[in-house]
C-alpha cells in the first residue's frame, strides 16, 4: 500500500485567498501597515516555498532557493541572539507583589 | 553592569506591561499632574514602603512616564548629598542613594520601588527610603530575658527579609525565601476579624 505524498494547495489548483486589510490603507498607523504587510509576505513566502520543486525551472529554483536560504540564515540569527542573551536571574515582579500578601495599588492611594 | 543591563530593563518590561494591561489609570492626568502625582506617591511610599499599595502606586506611575517617554522630577525625592545647601523646606523624608553605577543614562528617569529597595535606572542608583534602615519601633535596650528574646527575633527576621528583598532587586534570587506578611497588617486583619 503506498501512501500518498500531501500536496500544496496549489497542487490542487488552489491558491490561498487574497487578503484585505481590515481598515484601508490610509488609515493605518505605519506599525499597522508593517504588520499587514508583514503577514501577507508570510503568506506568500509559504506559497512560494510549497510550490512543487521543479528542477527544469530554473528561474522558480531560484527564487525558491533564495527565500529559502534567506529564511535560514534570518532563524540561525535569532535563535544565536537567542543564546548570547543571558537567562533571566531574577524574580518576576508579580512574584514580588503576590509575596506581599496580593496588595494592589487600587487601594490606599496616596 | 548585568543589573542595569539586564535586570533592570526586565523589570521596566514587566511594570510596564502590567500598567498596560491594566489600562493605564493614569493616562488621563496632564503632564504636570503626573509630576505632583509622582511626589505625592513616593512620599506617601517613603512613610511606609512596606505597604504593597504604595510600592504598586510608585511602579505605576514609572510606567506612566515610560509610555510618555518623559522624565519624573526625581531631584524632589532624592535626598541631597552631605554638603549641600540647607533645603528651606522642613526636612522630609526622601529617597536614599547608597549605590550608584553609571553608563546608562538611556534608561527611564523613574522611580522603580519594591519594598525597603528601588532604582532609579537613568542615573544606574540603588536606594532605600530614609528612615527604611532603621531598628524596628519595638527595639529597646532595656528589654530583658523572653521579651529581649523576641526583641531579637524580630530583628533577625526583620534584617534577613531587608536582605531578601535586596538580593531580589538585583536579580540574584529567583525563588523568594517565602511569603513577607507585614505584621502590622497581619494584626489589623486579625483584629477586624
Amino acid at each position: 500500500m503506498t501512501r500518498e505524498k500531501p500536496t500544496p494547495d496549489r497542487d490542487r489548483g488552489q491558491t490561498l485567498p487574497a487578503k484585505s486589510p481590515p481598515q484601508p490603507w490610509g488609515e493605518m498607523s505605519k506599525g499597522e501597515r508593517m504588520s499587514y504587510s508583514a503577514d501577507l509576505a508570510l503568506d506568500f513566502t509559504r506559497q512560494l516555498l510549497e510550490l512543487p520543486f521543479d528542477p527544469e525551472n530554473l528561474k522558480l529554483l531560484g527564487h525558491q532557493k533564495d527565500a529559502a536560504l534567506t529564511i535560514i540564515s534570518q532563524q540561525i540569527r535569532i535563535e544565536a541572539e537567542r543564546l548570547r542573551a543571558p537567562p533571566a536571574r531574577g524574580g518576576s515582579v508579580k512574584e514580588f507583589y503576590r509575596r506581599y500578601d496580593g496588595g494592589s495599588s487600587e487601594e490606599g492611594e496616596p | 553592569m548585568s543589573f542595569l543591563e539586564h535586570r533592570v530593563p526586565e523589570l521596566l518590561d514587566e511594570v510596564v506591561g502590567m500598567c498596560r494591561a491594566a489600562g493605564r489609570s493614569l493616562a488621563w492626568l496632564a503632564d504636570d499632574e503626573l509630576d505632583a502625582r509622582f511626589v505625592d506617591t513616593v512620599e506617601a511610599y517613603i512613610a511606609e514602603p512596606r505597604t504593597p499599595a504604595r510600592f504598586r502606586a510608585v511602579n505605576d506611575v514609572a510606567a506612566e512616564y515610560v509610555l510618555r517617554r518623559r522624565d519624573a522630577p526625581v531631584e524632589q525625592v532624592v535626598r541631597l548629598k552631605e554638603g549641600a545647601p540647607p533645603e528651606t523646606m522642613p526636612r522630609r523624608r526622601k529617597l536614599s542613594v547608597f549605590l550608584t553605577r553609571s553608563g546608562y543614562e538611556t534608561l527611564p528617569m523613574v522611580v522603580l520601588a519594591f519594598g525597603r529597595f528601588g532604582t532609579i535606572p537613568a542615573i544606574g542608583a540603588i536606594f532605600i527610603p530614609d528612615g527604611s534602615d532603621e531598628d524596628p519601633p519595638s527595639w529597646d535596650t532595656k528589654l530583658t530575658g523572653t521579651e529581649l528574646q523576641r526583641a531579637s527575633e524580630r530583628w533577625r527576621k526583620e534584617r534577613d527579609e531587608r536582605h531578601a528583598e535586596f538580593r531580589w532587586l538585583l536579580g540574584l534570587s529567583p525563588e523568594p525565601a517565602g511569603r513577607i506578611v507585614n505584621l502590622d497588617d497581619a494584626r489589623a486583619r486579625r483584629a477586624s476579624g
